[in-house]
């Protein structure tokens, strides 16, 4: 289970967390902090020193490692499915990273955080660091660097396209899968979905004999 | 007098109630240094500092149904002005529902005279004879619009904005059908068990004998709110009212 900064004060989470504890249950729980709930800093959030601690108050293990080296990351899921996987129970993983870009293309970060702060953190930007890795290792190069770029824009634009010819959906689908069988409440419904401009006639009130 | 917008209508009502009242203060995710998320509480933080304008972690929502609250859902920039003062004043605890929808949709002018709205009751935006539509929040734009389209038609239609649903203002409402006879109540919201249904209960239980024909609620539909190419076949519009409304004029 994938989590960032803000669900983990969220209600939901130590529940969950504590349940899986609780019952011994083969369960992940991974939780991402990249230090911001949107503007609101990690230390606004909580006086935990770390996320990972979290996991001894459900009695499960914690471990917190470093999110932008990813190799380090796939040491700790591995660490933490073979747990899962051999009856060893829950684990919850904290990968301490930092959110580089702006919250959503309507956020302005700069309107609460400092470009210092940003400029330091994009020297662990984690694809750089792999890179400079691999290629330190013999194992990358420009050529194949190319060649990974085009493959995966023309991926990405056969996406795109794929998406855009999709024709809109028909409103009579927002009633599929609802139920198994509709309700006959439902189906009028869709009935007058699907023909917008008119209702289903109105029923004359039963009539006193009718109603006995 | 400014032209604003029902989110600038906010801002302005939060900042005339902060300086005014010392006690008052804004507390929320991202309502400090963001000066909120869809900018509602921008400049609170740099006018009156962090003690009064906090950012807080995430918290549970309060839901409509606790006794003892009020829920207040304004339509317009005027009335998110006037009826936010009143909900910041007022010693009970009220939910004030914004309609991100209409956060930034037509201006208005509102004067900043720090005048509050009257809460607990209901406001005729329009006067007719033929049939009563009742509405609120974001659906009150699509009914104005379709009174329009009904006066074109030759049908005087009187549109009431309830605008606080808890507690419930019928007496407008009721004597409104008195006079026309007619009702058809337009929401958003899901059907079954909606808002609507409370104030058609009402109006059986209170109206029956005024009423010509059955009441009509024009809602969204029991399905998960579709994604958003499917979202105008979910929502009432324009067509579906004047076809009620038509309905409910052709009943006998």
């Amino acid at each position: 289970m994938c989590g960032n900064l803000v669900s983990v004060v969220n209600a939901d989470r130590p529940i969950a967390v504590n349940a899986a504890g609780a019952w011994r249950l083969p369960a992940v729980f991974l939780v991402i902090n990249n230090q911001w709930a949107i503007s609101v800093p990690r230390t606004a959030q909580t006086a935990a020193q770390m996320l990972a601690q979290k996991a001894i108050a459900a009695g499960i293990d914690g471990l917190q490692f470093d999110g932008n080296d990813v190799i380090a990351v796939r040491a700790a899921m591995d660490e933490a499915l073979a747990r899962a996987r051999s009856g060893g129970g829950s684990t919850l993983i904290e990968a301490l990273t930092y959110r580089l870009s702006d919250h959503t293309t309507a956020d302005d970060a700069s309107r609460y955080r400092s470009a210092d702060e940003v400029t330091e953190a994009w020297k662990a930007e984690p694809v750089l660091r792999l890179r400079n890795y691999l290629a330190h290792c013999g194992a990358w190069d420009k050529a194949r660097e190319d060649a990974l770029l085009r493959e995966c824009n023309e991926k990405v634009q056969a996406a795109a396209d794929a998406y855009l010819r999709t024709p809109p959906p028909s409103p009579e689908q927002m009633f599929d899968h609802l139920y198994a069988v509709l309700p006959a409440a439902l189906q009028r419904q869709r009935g007058q979905a699907l023909d917008g401009k008119t209702l289903r006639p109105v029923e004359p009130p039963m009539s006193a004999d009718e109603r006995r | 007098m400014a032209q604003i917008t029902l989110v600038e209508a906010i801002n302005l009502a939060l900042h005339h109630e902060m300086a005014r009242d010392a006690t008052v203060v804004t507390l929320g995710q991202d309502v400090g240094a963001d000066g909120g998320v869809f900018r509602a509480t921008v400049g609170l933080l740099d006018k009156f500092g962090a003690e009064r304008a906090l950012d807080t972690p995430l918290a549970e929502a309060m839901f409509a149904h606790i006794p003892g609250i009020r829920v207040v859902y304004p339509s317009s920039p005027l009335r998110a002005y006037g009826l936010l003062l009143a909900a910041i004043r007022d010693p009970d605890p009220v939910i004030f529902l914004e309609p991100t929808r209409l956060y930034r949709l037509f201006r208005e002018d509102v004067a900043d005279g720090g005048e509050a709205l009257p809460l607990d009751v209901s406001f005729t935006l329009r006067e007719g004879t033929d049939v009563t539509l009742v509405t609120w929040g974001a659906m009150v734009h699509e009914t104005l619009a379709a009174a329009d389209a009904l006066a074109e038609e030759g049908v005087a239609a009187e549109v009431i904005d309830i605008a606080t649903l808890k507690p419930l203002d019928m007496t407008a409402i009721l004597e409104s059908v008195g006079k026309t006879g007619r009702c058809v109540i337009v929401t958003e919201g899901a059907r079954t068990a909606s808002f609507a249904s409370e104030i058609a209960a009402n109006l059986a239980e209170d109206g029956l004998l005024t009423l010509l024909a059955p009441v009509i609620r024009i809602t969204g539909w029991d399905t998960v709110v579709p994604l958003a190419r499917l979202e105008k076949h979910y929502m009432p519009d324009t067509a579906r009212i004047v076809a009620a409304v038509r309905k409910t004029l052709a009943y006998s």
